[in-house]
């Protein structure tokens, strides 16, 4: 309970802050998306069923706030915890640089899935212009903020002590 | 029953998945559809985002806004001085364009009243005066280089300033009409009668020799009679002011005006009688 608690904290955190100080920062494509972050962390650390309703929850209060596509939220991280703990059960996920590859890989496929599922609905649809540079940019962005982020949330878990912390 | 509900509870992460990517596929599906009002959870958690969100927002606009200012004024003091500055040129380049303006207009009266006669002038500015006594003269800002020499009239388009008595290498001295010094054999428009206009020294013209026997009278117009071939003929020299005829005597007093304002002048034309050199 204390650890989903904790999990909450820090979405509730990071909601927050995506909405405010990283809606304020100049950076365009590049701001990254810390939610996102959160997401691959459970997916790495814990790819549970509890993780998963958290992490759909959270998805959810971040269409409740921000989305303009109610759902999408919910869904893209769903979908991304459940990716992430699939390729986890598969390689060492402690190993460092699987953080880096982990965000560039679901970082390129978040903005593939933000760009290409309004033209999987309406495949007459035209792809709006500047896909390439959104993808560097973000993948840019999201590894920049993002191993910061996943080293501090695994840091906090070492330091509540791991083998104590309760598995959601 | 029992062995559905153990096969479920095993595999309830596999059964979890799918129904909350069903869950998340439903609301997905359902997204552009206009939203309901919020349910009283829905509230509750946009309200715990929503309060510290717009902490942030408004704190962080606010220190921005503080930055923009202070910026902004010490940027003003800076601004205000270039513009000021810029004020400053412009009101010169707008004098400038307005004597160029008019000193164009003068030009091209000039140039006009050049190409009306049949000699060559070359146009000189009046860069000095000098008002000795009786004695007038002007400077002029062309001298040797343009070919100029001593004794070549001047004039503007109004009538004759005088001629040019001393050259420089890029300025030359003008004696005026109304010096002391200066003769200028004159011709009446409306009779042809001839004298000679010399300056009195106090800015006006005498006009000597004109026999008592001609009729000449205030406001004639006297012009240049191009003999002894210094000046061309027939360029205005002045208007009759006062005619005082003697009863004995060959000649009567003529008083006249010069046609050119010698104050305002600017620009006037250095004639040649021929090409100069």
């Amino acid at each position: 309970m204390r650890s989903i608690l904790l999990y909450l904290g820090w979405g509730w955190l990071f909601i927050v802050l995506q909405v405010s100080l990283f809606a304020f920062l100049p950076l365009g494509e590049a701001r990254p998306d810390l939610l996102f972050f959160l997401v691959l962390y459970l997916g790495i650390e814990f790819g549970t069923l509890g993780g998963a309703i958290l992490v759909f929850f959270l998805g959810y209060v971040l269409d409740l706030v921000s989305s303009s596509f109610f759902g999408l939220n919910s869904l893209l991280a769903l979908l991304l915890f459940f990716g992430v703990s699939w390729v986890s059960r598969r390689v060492d996920p402690r190993h460092p640089p699987f953080w880096a590859v982990a965000i560039a890989v679901f970082s390129v496929g978040e903005i593939l899935f933000f760009w290409f599922w309004p033209w999987l609905l309406n495949p007459g649809a035209k792809l709006p212009a500047g896909l390439f540079s959104a993808l560097v940019l973000r993948t840019v962005g999201n590894l920049v903020v993002g191993l910061p982020v996943l080293k501090l949330l695994y840091l906090a878990d070492n330091r509540r002590g791991r083998e104590s912390a309760p598995q959601l | 029953m029992w062995k559905i509900w153990d096969f479920i509870k095993e595999r309830r992460k596999l059964f979890g998945g799918i129904v909350l990517l069903a869950w998340a596929f439903s609301l997905f599906s359902a997204g552009e559809s206009p939203r309901v009002s919020p349910g009283p959870l829905a509230k509750v958690l946009l309200a715990l985002v929503y309060y510290p969100g717009r902490t942030i927002t408004y704190t962080l606009e606010g220190l921005a806004g503080i930055g923009r200012s202070y910026f902004l004024l010490v940027g003003v003091e800076a601004e205000n001085q270039k513009l000021k500055q810029n004020l400053q040129k412009l009101e010169e380049s707008r004098f400038r364009c307005r004597e160029t303006q008019a000193e164009n207009v003068r030009l091209k009266t000039l140039m006009q009243y050049s190409q009306a006669n049949t000699y060559t002038a070359v146009p000189a500015q009046v860069i000095g005066r000098s008002q000795n006594g009786g004695y007038f003269s002007l400077t002029l800002n062309q001298g040797q280089r343009a070919g100029l020499r001593p004794g070549l009239p001047v004039a503007t388009s109004q009538g004759l300033v005088g001629r040019i008595s001393e050259v420089g290498f890029q300025e030359s001295k003008v004696i005026l009409l109304t010096d002391r010094n200066s003769a200028v054999p004159i011709l009446m428009e409306k009779n042809r009668s001839q004298g000679i206009a010399r300056g009195t020294g106090d800015g006006k013209l005498e006009i000597r020799y004109f026999s008592r026997l001609e009729d000449v009278g205030v406001g004639d117009l006297a012009l240049t009679s191009g003999m002894e071939g210094i000046y061309p003929k027939g360029i205005r020299v002045g208007q009759v002011l006062d005619v005082r005829r003697k009863n004995f005597g060959l000649f009567q007093d003529i008083w006249a005006e010069p046609s050119v304002d010698f104050s305002r002048l600017e620009e006037v034309l250095v004639i040649f009688m021929e090409e100069p050199k």
